[in-house]
């Protein structure tokens, strides 16, 4: 710290300090104006005569509108798509359960005939 | 229905909180009320966009106050980019014309980063540690920057002189 005096602005900004540095440091005289005019100064900047904000709910339900809209577009999107690989899913099973339960279908066919030898 | 799926909601919470200090902070900056009230909504159309970024480990306040530190970098930005004669961000260049001068004529004549701190601290009311991770610093410098602005604050509204040390920054003397 280059200016011990930096102590006092830590100070009143709830910064922890030394009590003994700052009781020397308030020793002087113009230490004591500075550490008054530091929180004149904070009195100044806090209560400026302003008017407050106003919120523009125009503008912003315009945005909620929007938000609104990209979230059931979404969810619109994600029902389709579960739909379909519900769909293709199902339709595998189906395919493999009607399947189970059918004879194998025969690759080939021996027919046998009768030879007399008499 | 909750604040993550009603982020207007969520906004105009946080404007009704925060709004006053934000445009103030803005105000401070810019010494343009009507600036301030366009970058304070700025701030709070950014909360509705980016509402599922807020952490919650973060202070709300330091939160939307990022984002306004970040509304004020772009603006900037765009302005280097296109100049305009009513710069919104520093009006103030000339020299002081009268030891009476106003707050936001003084602070517009203090380094940027010495009043960004000043500002965060006095109007934000955030902290040191969270002053110097807004502003990728450190607290010993944030502290520094945030006494040097004191001072030159304090050595341009009171001048040495036969004037009364004090009445200069009353506040009915501002603007």
């Amino acid at each position: 710290m280059t200016d011990t005096r930096e102590l006092l602005s830590a100070l009143i900004d709830g910064e922890a300090a030394d009590a003994d540095t700052v009781a020397t440091i308030l020793e002087v005289p113009t230490n004591r104006a500075l550490l008054v005019d530091f929180l004149r100064l904070r009195v100044s900047v806090q209560s400026e005569g302003e008017t407050a904000p106003v919120w523009r709910e125009d503008r912003f339900a315009a945005l909620d509108t929007r938000a609104q809209r990209w979230v059931r577009t979404g969810l619109r999107a994600a029902a389709v798509l579960a739909l379909l690989t519900a769909g293709a899913l199902g339709g595998t099973w189906v395919e493999g359960f009607l399947t189970r339960e059918r004879p194998p279908e025969p690759t080939r066919v021996v027919q046998l005939q009768l030879v007399d030898h008499r | 229905m909750s604040e993550s799926t009603a982020p207007v909601a969520f906004a105009k919470r946080l404007f009704e909180q925060h709004g006053t200090v934000i445009h103030r902070y803005f105000n401070r900056l810019t010494g343009d009320m009507a600036a301030a009230d366009d970058l304070t909504q700025e701030v709070f159309l950014r909360v509705v966009r980016g509402g599922h970024a807020y952490e919650h480990r973060e202070r709300e306040r330091a939160w939307v106050f990022r984002i306004a530190r970040n509304v004020l970098i772009d603006l900037r930005r765009r302005e280097l980019r296109a100049p305009t004669l009513d710069s919104r961000v520093e009006p103030i260049t000339a020299p002081l014309q009268s030891t009476r001068a106003s707050l936001r004529e003084a602070l517009a004549l203090i380094p940027t980063e010495d009043r960004e701190a000043f500002l965060l601290r006095e109007v934000a009311g955030l902290g040191y540690a969270e002053i110097a991770v807004m502003t990728d610093s450190t607290v010993p410098a944030v502290r520094s920057r945030i006494y040097r602005a004191r001072l030159a604050l304090r050595d341009m509204l009171n001048p040495p002189g036969p004037v009364v040390r004090g009445a200069i920054m009353r506040h009915d003397d501002h603007d």
